[in-house]
């Protein structure tokens, strides 16, 4: 008896079929739903999206090593019997440039569904290449992200929490990734603050920063939230 | 070849959120996720498919899946706020700036809020089976799966649903005709 149930419409009252009309039109319009899969796959993309550590300022120090320990090898090669050069000097590194195969140690990333894409230069992987120093955090958009979540899951119920925490992210990550995202979240903890004229200023400037930002009608309404 | 491996493998993920994106906005909505935070939630929800999609491996049908992950972060979402899921106020704020004209667009408000208090009064059971099998159009098993009871169990909720909004609607018909235009006495 439960196998199927035909859909309610033969003698389902008028209001609730026109509801029913209208509740199949509720949905995200169009440019919103492109802009959310757009953001939605810039999150997952963050682990692999980024300049290697290596690339930073810190990680160019160890470039020295490649012609350094290349010549030596080289050396080695000439000086000794061939078969104990190996034991010296570690074969990539020793190995001439291969521009096409970059490898990047990422050992906290989970191997997940998507592919590893590296944006690299044409530069071969450094086996010693440093570990990503918490100073270096501009270039890590995971903990760029867990802090502004950290900030919007407070934005309601501690406003000031969350204004503190944009300005942390504000030191740490001037041109972050998620910059837009950081003042946009400021602006909703000024709103919640009621400290409007400050709100107000910082919008503009935000709206004159980024004339074009997708963010613009989040930022009326927000706006527009508890005016008085 | 890494890019091409990564559109490969992007594009299913993109078909899938083009294909649920639109019922978890709804889900939300209906879980009392304002308008403002609308955007953000959704977001957040297919991140967490993103990452679970593995996990998932066709165990149960994708779309009661997925509405499991909506509805939870919109629990959470709503005990953040220290505030119990209620319905949506301005559910129908945006239907206003859609592309019909003003007249549908209000015609069409009107009728979600008449669903919506409709819906207010039924259990939490039944408004869920009903709102899932009729308005989604989820099949039983799949509403059963998401509430985790019996088929039989889905087909009772939703009819008696059906039994309550019928009497509702005939109750709100004596008292003002739904077609009768708002505004004055």
């Amino acid at each position: 008896m439960s196998d199927e149930l035909k859909r309610w419409s033969e003698d389902a009252p008028e209001p609730y079929l026109e509801a029913k009309r209208a509740y199949a039109g509720l949905a995200p319009r169009a440019e919103q739903l492109e802009h959310m899969l757009a953001r939605v796959e810039q999150a997952v993309q963050l682990p692999v999206a980024p300049a290697p550590a290596w690339l930073s300022a810190k990680g160019w120090l160890w470039l020295w090593l490649v012609p350094v320990l290349g010549l030596l090898g080289v050396a080695l090669f000439f000086a000794q019997p061939a078969p104990h050069s190996a034991a010296f000097v570690p074969a990539s590194v020793a190995r001439e440039p291969a521009p096409s195969a970059p490898v990047l140690s990422t050992p906290a990333r989970p191997a997940s569904t998507s592919a590893v894409e590296v944006r690299a230069p044409n530069t071969t992987a450094l086996p010693a290449a440093p570990r990503r120093a918490p100073s270096l955090a501009v270039s890590d958009p995971l903990a760029e992200l867990a802090l502004l979540d950290r900030a919007r899951r407070v934005l309601t119920t501690n406003p000031a929490r969350a204004l503190a925490l944009s300005e942390e992210h504000h030191r740490s990550y001037r041109n972050g990734q998620f910059a837009e995202e950081r003042e946009l979240l400021a602006i909703e903890a000024l709103v919640g603050l009621k400290q409007r004229e400050a709100a107000e200023r910082r919008a503009r400037a935000f709206s004159r920063a980024h004339p074009n930002s997708v963010h613009a009608h989040r930022l009326e309404v927000i706006l527009q939230r508890e005016a008085p | 070849v890494s890019d091409h491996a990564q559109s490969l493998s992007q594009q299913p993920f993109r078909e899938l959120f083009r294909a649920h994106a639109p019922f978890v906005w709804r889900v939300l909505r209906r879980h009392g996720v304002r308008d403002a935070e609308l955007e953000d939630l959704c977001q957040e929800v297919f991140v967490v498919v993103h990452r679970r999609l593995a996990e998932f491996a066709g165990r149960s049908s994708l779309r009661t899946w997925i509405y499991e992950i909506a509805r939870r972060s919109a629990l959470a979402h709503a005990r953040l706020r220290a505030q119990a899921p209620r319905p949506n106020p301005d559910a129908t704020a945006e239907l206003a700036d859609s592309a019909r004209g003003p007249e549908a667009a209000l015609e069409h408000e009107r009728a979600l809020r008449w669903l919506e208090a409709a819906l207010a009064r039924l259990s939490d059971d039944k408004r869920e089976a009903f709102v899932l099998y009729e308005l989604e159009e989820m099949t039983l098993a799949e509403v059963a799966e998401a509430q985790g009871c019996a088929l039989n169990t889905v087909h009772y909720r939703v009819t008696t649903a059906r039994e309550e909004l019928r009497a509702l609607a005939a109750r709100t018909a004596q008292r003002a005709p739904f077609r009768v235009a708002q505004g004055g006495p």
